[in-house]
């Protein structure tokens, strides 16, 4: 099946730069010619992903592999890990620091938006190795 | 209703001028334009108005359609201004002797847009307040409105659903005048547009008379220039000048801030077509999450940059701002608009993405993936040489067929150096984008020996 793949490496604490790959792959599925509500969806997801990598795992790597029924998100870094992955899926939790916070991040509420936001959500963590999260979303549900 | 099957333009290109100098291409911020055979080529559905092609080209050939239709007789003709019309006159010229001059033109009366600002924006803080938490942007401007039904659709939900003053306006003025003139009069409401986009939208509403009496509009360069002859013959009158109704605060709702100086929540004002581009791609970034109300205009400092004005742009604005000065203690003139809430919201606004490559997304993904193979090929210098803006957009062209690799001069030289390519053809290539001679010796071309412009 024809794959348009893309790759972003975000860096450590690099706040000004928090939404670039989202808005990047924005850009490309808006080429798709697919509906703006199904896209907006999809950005909303990948951008919580982004932002986290950027606040609690000192970057990483956002590979994005697009075809024609869906798009799949691969975001990983060798942060601190997720000791309680259920935990981190509630609303609200956060372990956001205060600068963090001051920026307008820490509502504890990336991780359950990303849930509500894909058909599929996949978190692989290994306290002190890293964290990888698999985000799939279906242009038809 | 913001829904078109076909999107009428204004902005046309004047074959007979076009020289094919690609100026108008390099700016184009939806990137519509191309040179083929010589000629500027514009990919209508991308088009949205905004003028800022005319604005470099150095021959004219940038054209705005008029929408003019004849006066037709026993008829009541009302003249519809924007404020920044207005603008247009130096202070000592009294409104009486500009009205004179109107009226001598055949108009039986002036109505200024601006005259239903008050009412909008009490309806728009009514209307934030509903929405509060969600950004809205403002659905004042066409061109701005063009790009994101064609460029953001998936901000379309966020425009604000309520008509613009113009409009707003016209409905008044054909309820006041089958109130005062019976259910059947006939009359014809011409607006005076500072811009193609304006003229658009009324073109586009056309059909719905009941919702969008606006008859035509008219180029405000042209009527400006009418007006003017008009006035070397007609002196100030003795005595009152006509009374000027507009609030303060009306009198700017066209100028850059215009609209946020009425809004009590927070509020930016963004002016120019690459400045507000920029701004809807980042518009979800978290810096921007407690705004209330986006005031987007395509021109530089709003319609006073339109253009079709005829006066300097930086003019206009100090003159409005003088008069708004004026009118600071002015209240508004609301309790005679024969309107109602529910008379200026818009149903829908249609998303009318052109940004697709193909409608059938695994095509659209060959494409995407042809595109980025052919950047590899292609330097990167975004010339303009092959007649489209930067190389990105020449590789897409290419993905869709509509051009080939080989447009590009740098292309050309590769394959020429590996023999898959004649110096022949080459120049062909050259000649069916920039016109056949192009290239040949010309002392009258500007800059030229024979130029003295
Ligand atoms: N990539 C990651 N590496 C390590 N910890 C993470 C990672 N992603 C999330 N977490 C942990 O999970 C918690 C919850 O994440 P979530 O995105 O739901 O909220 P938040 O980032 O704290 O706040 P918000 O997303 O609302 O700004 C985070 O506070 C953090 O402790
Ligand atoms: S009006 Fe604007 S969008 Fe249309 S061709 Fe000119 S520059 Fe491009
Ligand atoms: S800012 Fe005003 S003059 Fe310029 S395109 Fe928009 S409506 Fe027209
Ligand atoms: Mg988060």
């Amino acid at each position: 099946m024809e794959t348009l793949k893309l790759k972003y490496s975000l860096k450590d604490g690099d706040f000004s730069n928090a939404g670039n790959a989202s808005s990047n792959i924005k850009k490309n599925l808006k080429m798709l010619g697919i509906n703006a509500a199904v896209i907006k969806k999809m950005v909303v997801s990948i951008y919580e992903a982004e932002v986290n990598m950027i606040a609690h795992a000192n970057g990483g790597v956002i590979e994005v592999f697009i075809d024609e029924e869906k798009i799949k998100a691969i975001l990983a870094d060798v942060g601190p890990g997720i000791p309680d992955i259920d935990q981190a899926m509630k609303k609200g939790y956060t372990t956001a620091s205060e600068e963090v916070r001051q920026m307008g991040f820490g509502a504890g509420m990336g991780l359950p938006n990303i849930k509500k936001n894909s058909d599929d959500l996949k978190i692989e963590s290994v306290v002190g190795e890293g964290t990888t999260l698999t985000i799939t979303s279906y242009y038809k549900s | 209703m913001i829904k078109n099957e076909v999107f009428n333009h204004m902005i046309k290109i004047d074959e007979d001028q076009c020289i094919g100098c690609s100026h108008c291409v390099r700016v184009c911020p939806t990137e519509a334009l191309r040179v083929w055979n010589g000629k500027a080529t514009l990919d209508d559905p991308k088009c949205v108005d905004c003028g800022d092609c005319e604005r470099v080209c150095p021959v004219k050939a940038i054209v705005v359609t008029e929408d003019f239709t004849e006066f037709r007789d026993e008829t009541y003709h009302v003249a519809l201004l924007p404020s920044v019309f207005w603008g247009q006159f130096s202070p000592d010229i009294s409104r009486r002797r500009i009205t004179n001059a109107i009226i001598e033109m055949g108009f039986d009366e002036v109505f200024e847009v601006e005259e239903s600002v008050e009412f909008l924006s009490q309806e728009l803080e009514n209307y934030l307040a509903d929405k509060k938490g969600e950004k809205t942007i403002s659905s004042f401007c066409p061109a701005i409105v063009r790009l994101i039904q064609t460029r953001f659709p998936e901000l379309v939900s966020s425009v604000a659903h309520l008509k613009s003053p113009v409009d707003i306006s016209a409905l008044h003025i054909s309820r006041s005048i089958k109130k005062e003139r019976g259910e059947d009069a006939k009359y014809q409401i011409f607006y005076v547009t500072p811009c193609a986009a304006k003229a658009a939208a009324i073109k586009n509403a056309h059909g719905d008379e009941k919702e969008n009496p606006i008859t035509g509009s008219v180029n405000m360069d042209v009527f400006y220039n009418k007006v003017t002859q008009l006035l070397q013959g007609n002196e100030e009158e003795e005595g009152e000048d006509i009374e000027d109704n507009l609030s303060g605060k009306s009198v700017g709702w066209s100028l850059r801030g215009g609209e946020g100086n009425h809004i009590q929540g927070r509020c930016l004002s963004i002016d120019g077509m690459n400045h507000s581009i920029e701004f809807l791609e980042n518009i979800d970034k978290e810096e921007f999450k407690d705004i209330d109300f986006l005031e987007l205009k395509a021109c530089d400092q709003g319609c006073a940059g339109g253009i079709l004005n005829p006066q300097n742009r930086f003019l206009c604005v100090e003159s409005l701002k003088k008069r708004a000065m004026q009118n600071d203690q002015k209240q508004n003139p609301l309790p005679d608009l024969l309107l109602e809430e529910k008379d200026i919201q818009i149903e829908e606004i249609e998303e009318m993405s052109v940004l697709a490559l193909d409608s059938n997304p695994s095509q659209a993904l060959k494409m995407m993936n042809k595109t980025r193979r052919m950047m590899c090929y292609l330097p990167g210098f975004d010339c303009g040489a092959c007649g489209a803006p930067t190389c990105k957009s020449l590789a897409e062209d290419v993905a869709k067929g509509n051009a080939i690799l080989s447009h590009c001069v740098f292309m050309q030289r590769e394959m020429e150096k590996h023999h898959r390519l004649s110096p022949e053809h080459a120049f062909n290539i050259i000649e069916s984008i920039w016109g056949k001679d192009r290239l040949d010796k010309d002392c009258n071309k500007k800059g030229a020996i024979n130029d003295y412009s």
